[in-house]
């Protein structure tokens, strides 16, 4: 602490802008890009290795392990993708206008319009899910 | 242009086709019969059409290099000087991971 900014005379944070606290819309969006990006990534090779059951176990194996991942608990886990994925893909397409020159001076516009499109989606989707909750038991 | 400059080019073309890939994908998996469990022969049922397998080896090829891409300028960030050497360990699970997910999609077709 004490570090004074010389032109503002006001004290500097060292590394405040890493408090959750302090983030506002722009960090919001880069934190939850990047953590939503890792997520996604990973469950991608889950992923994989999940439907490559058939290729150890052929046909019975996908199967069964489809069955044994119709639970209460994997669909939480698929919901949580599913907000990751919605607010991954929205954000991305605001990169990429960005990138392209769309809206680089209304920044502050571009992260409220993906928060509330993102809501929107979330919203909607997850009707499906709760139905799907439902339906599965706990385990099985 | 160097590679880092294609790597940036492709992780955006790859955005755009995955953001409908991956509607497509999760819209079909979870919104159409959501309370459907999965079978293989449903999913084999599915795999016939050319469309359908087209969309999937997408989603497997390209959701690859966009995700270890992603964790590639991820490791560039906070540890550049690794970068190079992360960048080949990824190109190479993302080889084997491509290989290993292919074997699946021509197990739905073949057995």
């Amino acid at each position: 602490m004490a570090k004074v900014d010389s032109a503002s005379n006001r004290p500097v944070r060292n590394y405040g802008d890493l408090n959750p606290r302090y983030f506002r819309t722009g960090m919001w969006s880069f934190v939850l890009h990047r953590i939503s990006g890792i997520a996604i990534s990973v469950f991608l090779l889950l992923h994989i290795w999940e439907i490559t059951s058939v290729v150890r176990g052929g046909a019975e194996g996908f199967t069964s392990q489809m069955a044994s991942m119709a639970a209460k608990l994997w669909v939480v886990g698929e919901w949580l993708l599913f907000l990751a994925l919605t607010f991954h893909g929205i954000n991305g397409i605001r990169l990429i206008l960005l990138d392209l020159g769309w809206g680089v001076h209304e920044h502050k516009r571009g992260f409220w319009t993906v928060f509330v499109i993102s809501a929107i989606i979330i919203a909607v989707g997850s009707y499906f899910f709760v139905m799907r909750f439902l339906a599965y038991p706990w385990a099985r | 242009m160097k590679g880092s400059l294609w790597a940036w080019i492709f992780h955006r073309i790859t955005a755009i086709l995955l953001v409908v890939l991956v509607a497509i994908h999760f819209g079909i998996m979870h919104f159409v019969d959501p309370t459907a469990v999965i079978t293989f022969a449903d999913s084999q049922v599915r795999l016939q059409s050319a469309l359908y397998m087209l969309v999937d080896v997408g989603l497997l090829v390209l959701g690859l290099y966009h995700g270890l891409n992603g964790i590639r300028n991820v490791v560039l960030d906070y540890w550049p000087r690794a970068g190079k050497a992360v960048g080949w360990i990824l190109t190479l699970v993302g080889i084997v991971a491509v290989g290993y997910g292919s074997l699946a999609l021509k197990a739905f077709l073949t057995q």
